[in-house]
């Protein structure tokens, strides 16, 4: 027993000894370990330097500090001869713009954004009207569309609903008109006209469709006694079905399409598909009859596999479908023609986008798109003839034409339908107002349409619009007076605005219609316009100095009545403003009105009037 | 105490001591296998036809389980089915987890994806590469009919006949039926009823949630490259080398099997199938996959999108703050 006692007690007394070091290591080492994270300095961020900019001084001069009519201190360099300020400050003294020229060199300043331009022939009446062959009413960002109802364009400017402003539609008219005249006069009569285009969907087996593709498309052709060979469609009407197709002529050129047609009921419909060059993008343009909660043209809607309705936004190899609103265009149970701009159509439908910007606005040229291919569904018949041309002048130009026929209220004007607001909401023209500039365009358009179309309807129209010439701005007329001089209001405000441009173009107008050969039943209508323009003119020889600015030009006199600074004309209005008196100085053979215009053009170069 | 009975006493608790070791060792690898931690050894491909399948397959398994040390075995399913029954999925499952002599492995075969949660057991990773579906489609399409360049002189079903898609959608022929577009979808979608309806959106919510949440990486044909090179860094060992070996090929061997004759479809036809709901479900669930692949790759290379300098790219974040020191 002893023995084992000993033996045992040494045994223990290490097992004890271990056991102590043990728990004394771990006590040691957690003591240490107690620093709060937070508390730790992070390294501080390196602060980069500033690049010293590598300066070039010109030879021979300094820099030095100058001040223009006390203001901040700029960096400048002096010479021997001169002191020289920067380019920017002299930019924004004094509007000009700048950059540095073709050689690469020299840095080039000027007065003038906008280039002066004058006419280049004696002005015709009946002729093209200006340099409105030259204008693309259709590629604007305000204008929202050219509708599929009326085909003429409808404008998004002071409203997000599209609305139709006569002004433009006018515009549009005039300058298809002029571009048909243009083309005329430099085309060589004896070219054979078929060249201008192609024929398609003659031959029976052009007509594609799927049969027993989820609906049945059926086509039948025969002869019909008046339009020749037609074809009977009966096609789904869903617009995910292709229905019954034509393919279309790839010739980058003619991008406008025609065709007869006598839809059954408001299920039918058509459809064109083109070909983006860019990003290799189809686009199908759907014409339906429906209304599309009043927008001229929409973005079809799709239901992602969420259930969320998703818009298909355009992306390499995608797909995208727009639609324009045919309500109304086409009887049904009768033959109509159809004639749309595919090209413009297209832009227009891109540049539709809820959220778009100014930036966004796409326009296209011909080589941009290629057609594919015209498709209907529902029940309709289409004779069997698809025209593809370059242009659409003549439909345009009639179709602006009968527009305003049809819209012209019982005052003789044509109202438009927004309210306008001027000189921070001071000047107000609530919805309805008229415009001796929409009158004037009107007027101009009506005589070529009268003359061009041989209708009495658009010379009717054209002598009714003289009317409001002679009813006061305030009584819903365009008359006003300047210190006893008449003017034609282009806004008819109370106190009046007396804009330039619009006046002069109303003129224009006048003079248009007092040149028309008329029968003696209208000779006195005539006589009347011609009375209006002499009054006009005469206002305008009094009252032109006051638009000169001595190194400009003014827009309006706003300022007179309401006390304000004056409305200075940007440069392109401007520009406007030097056309329009040379236009008026060619047909009065006038010296001091072609004199006052060529001083205007000089304040485009810097020219500056004297002072005292 | 005698000597002899201490070495009783000592030859006992050794004897004990060896027989816990052993007892210990034997009941880990018991662990291991009702545990599996080796499911990050088992890569699961489970390839879609004529997505450039074969080529990826050759050029990342075929090409490296000599240097890299792992297993390939192709799933070969009768008749071409890809859907599993549910006992086969088991013993399929039952198989992968257990055939521990072939650790590591890369399964591959045309089969729709099989959760081998389950079953109760963690999946295994999976990779996978998609078509864009109406390229896929022209590819079988006129795969059947001209064959490729891989079994030349085989008579695919369709040889002899010359009709082009155009002319077969413009008739709607059968084997240009947008039923024939309803393949990736349901490949990913997995084995439940609905997946194999044509059209049925679960099943586009489903191949897109499985996507995402049961796929290490779903790259696409026409980023084949790319999609190497980041495998190539997420999964290493196996798959370390597989960049450079796929930029070795020669033009034969980077595009195994190809279709010999291939007719683009016209403007018109395109239009028409890009507005069925079909093909447009299955451009979705490509356009959602290739791009969650591309802001990953992005993420990857840092902005620069090119592959070669995946393998080389520092990593983004450090270890600091170490406690204890």
């Amino acid at each position: 027993m002893k023995w084992r006692w000993r033996w045992n007690r040494q045994r223990s007394y290490i097992f004890v000894l271990c056991a102590t070091l043990f728990f004394l290591s771990k006590y040691i080492s957690n003591e240490k370990g107690r620093i709060d994270e937070e508390d730790e300095e992070l390294s501080p961020v390196d602060l980069q330097e500033e690049e010293k900019k590598i300066e070039c001084e010109p030879p021979g001069a300094i820099d030095s500090k100058c001040i223009a009519d006390n203001g901040k201190p700029m960096r400048c360099w002096k010479d021997e001869e001169d002191v020289y300020f920067p380019a920017s400050f002299l930019k924004k003294r004094f509007d000009m713009t700048g950059k540095v020229g073709k050689d690469g060199s020299t840095f080039e300043l000027f007065t003038s954004y906008a280039k002066m331009r004058t006419p280049e022939t004696n002005y015709d009446p009946l002729g093209a009207f200006g340099h409105f062959s030259t204008y693309s009413v259709e590629t604007r960002d305000r204008v929202r569309c050219i509708s599929a109802k009326t085909n003429v364009p409808m404008s998004t400017q002071w409203d997000t609903v599209p609305y139709y402003y006569p002004i433009q539609i006018a515009q549009y008219g005039l300058q298809h008109y002029s571009r048909l005249k243009i083309e005329n006069s430099t085309r060589n009569k004896s070219e054979d006209d078929s060249k201008n285009g192609v024929i398609l969907g003659v031959k029976s087996n052009e007509w594609k469709g799927a049969a027993g593709m989820h609906e049945t498309t059926e086509r039948l052709f025969f002869n019909d006694e008046e339009k020749g060979k037609v074809v009977n469609i009966s096609a789904g009407y869903a617009l995910a079905n292709a229905g019954a197709y034509v393919y279309l002529d790839k010739s980058q050129n003619l991008h406008v399409v025609s065709f007869d047609w006598k839809p059954f009921d408001g299920n039918a419909s058509f459809t064109v598909l083109a070909k983006m060059k860019q990003d290799d993008l189809l686009v199908l343009i759907n014409y339906v009859f429906s209304e599309g909660n009043g927008k001229c043209v929409w973005q079809e809607e799709e239901k992602s596999y969420d259930e969320d309705i998703i818009v298909q936004k355009p992306r390499k190899d995608g797909q995208v479908s727009y639609s324009y609103s045919y309500v109304g265009n086409a009887p049904f149970g009768e033959w109509s023609t159809v004639t749309r701009d595919v090209l413009v159509d297209v832009a227009r439908a891109l540049s539709s986008g809820e959220n778009r910007k100014k930036d966004d606005n796409v326009v296209l040229h011909p080589g941009d798109l290629r057609l594919v291919s015209l498709g209907f569904r529902g029940q309709l018949t289409v004779k069997q003839q698809i025209n593809q041309r370059e242009e659409q002048h003549l439909h345009a130009f009639r179709s602006a034409a009968d527009w305003l026929v049809t819209n012209q209220d019982e005052k003789g004007g044509w109202a438009v339908p927004v309210e306008r607001s001027i000189a921070d909401r001071k000047l107000v023209l609530s919805p309805g107002w008229h415009s001796a500039m929409a009158q004037g365009h009107g007027i101009s358009l009506l005589t070529r349409a009268y003359e061009h179309l041989h209708d009495v309807k658009y010379l009717f129209s054209a002598i009714k619009a003289l009317e409001l010439f002679k009813v006061n701005s305030s009584e819903g007329g365009v008359r006003a007076e300047f210190f006893g001089n008449v003017w034609y209001e282009e806004y008819p405000t109370t106190p009046g605005s007396f804009v330039l441009n619009g006046f002069l173009y109303s003129l224009i107008g006048l003079y248009d219609l007092s040149k028309l050969d008329v029968t003696q039943n209208e000779k006195s209508k005539i006589q009347e316009a011609t009375d209006l323009y002499s009054a006009g003119i005469q206002s305008l020889k009094r009252l032109l100095p006051l638009y000169d600015t001595g190194s400009g030009t003014i827009y309006d006199l706003r300022h007179v009545f309401l006390g304000s600074a004056p409305n200075l004309a940007r440069w392109d209005y401007h520009a406007v403003h030097v056309y329009l008196l040379k236009w008026i100085a060619g047909i009065e053979k006038d010296d001091f009105l072609s004199k006052t215009a060529d001083r205007w053009i000089g304040y485009a170069y810097g020219k500056r009037a004297k002072h005292n | 105490m005698l000597w002899k009975k201490r070495k009783i006493v000592y030859v006992f608790f050794i004897s004990v001591l060896i027989l816990f070791l052993i007892l210990v060792k034997t009941k880990s690898r018991r662990y291991s296998a009702i545990k599996w931690p080796a499911a990050n050894n088992i890569v699961i491909y489970n390839r879609i036809p004529k997505t450039g399948s074969t080529t990826f397959t050759n050029a990342i398994a075929y090409d490296l389980y000599k240097e890299n040390e792992f297993n390939v075995l192709h799933v070969n399913m009768t008749k071409n089915r890809q859907v599993m029954s549910l006992p086969d999925q088991y013993t399929f499952i039952n198989n992968v987890t257990t055939w521990t002599e072939r650790l590591p492995a890369f399964y591959h075969g045309h089969v729709a994806f099989v959760d081998f949660q389950r079953f109760g057991v963690a999946n295994p990773i999976y990779i996978n590469i998609i078509r864009e579906p109406l390229e896929r489609l022209l590819s079988h399409y006129y795969f059947l009919r001209y064959g490729d360049n891989y079994r030349i002189g085989l008579k695919r079903s369709r040889a002899g006949n010359n009709e082009t898609f155009d002319e077969c959608y413009a008739r709607s022929g059968k084997d240009c039926d947008m039923k024939q577009m309803w393949m990736q979808i349901p490949y990913f979608c997995g084995h439940y009823l609905f997946c194999t309806e044509v059209g049925n959106p679960d099943a586009l919510k489903m191949a897109k949630q499985n996507a995402i949440e049961k796929y290490l990486l779903v790259g696409t044909t026409a980023r084949m490259r790319d999609t190497i090179a980041l495998l190539e860094v997420t999964v290493p060992h196996f798959f370390k080398g597989a960049l450079s070996h796929f930029d070795s090929l020669d033009a034969n061997r980077s595009h195994l099997r190809y279709t010999k004759k291939k007719i683009a479809p016209n403007d018109q036809t395109l239009s028409m199938i890009r507005r069925n709901e079909v093909y447009k479900m299955e451009r979705e669930f490509y356009d959602f996959v290739s791009d969650l692949f591309d802001a990953v790759f992005k993420k990857a290379t840092n902005g620069t999108s090119k592959a070669e300098s995946l393998v080389n790219m520092p990593l983004q974040y450090h270890f600091e703050k170490i406690k204890p020191t």
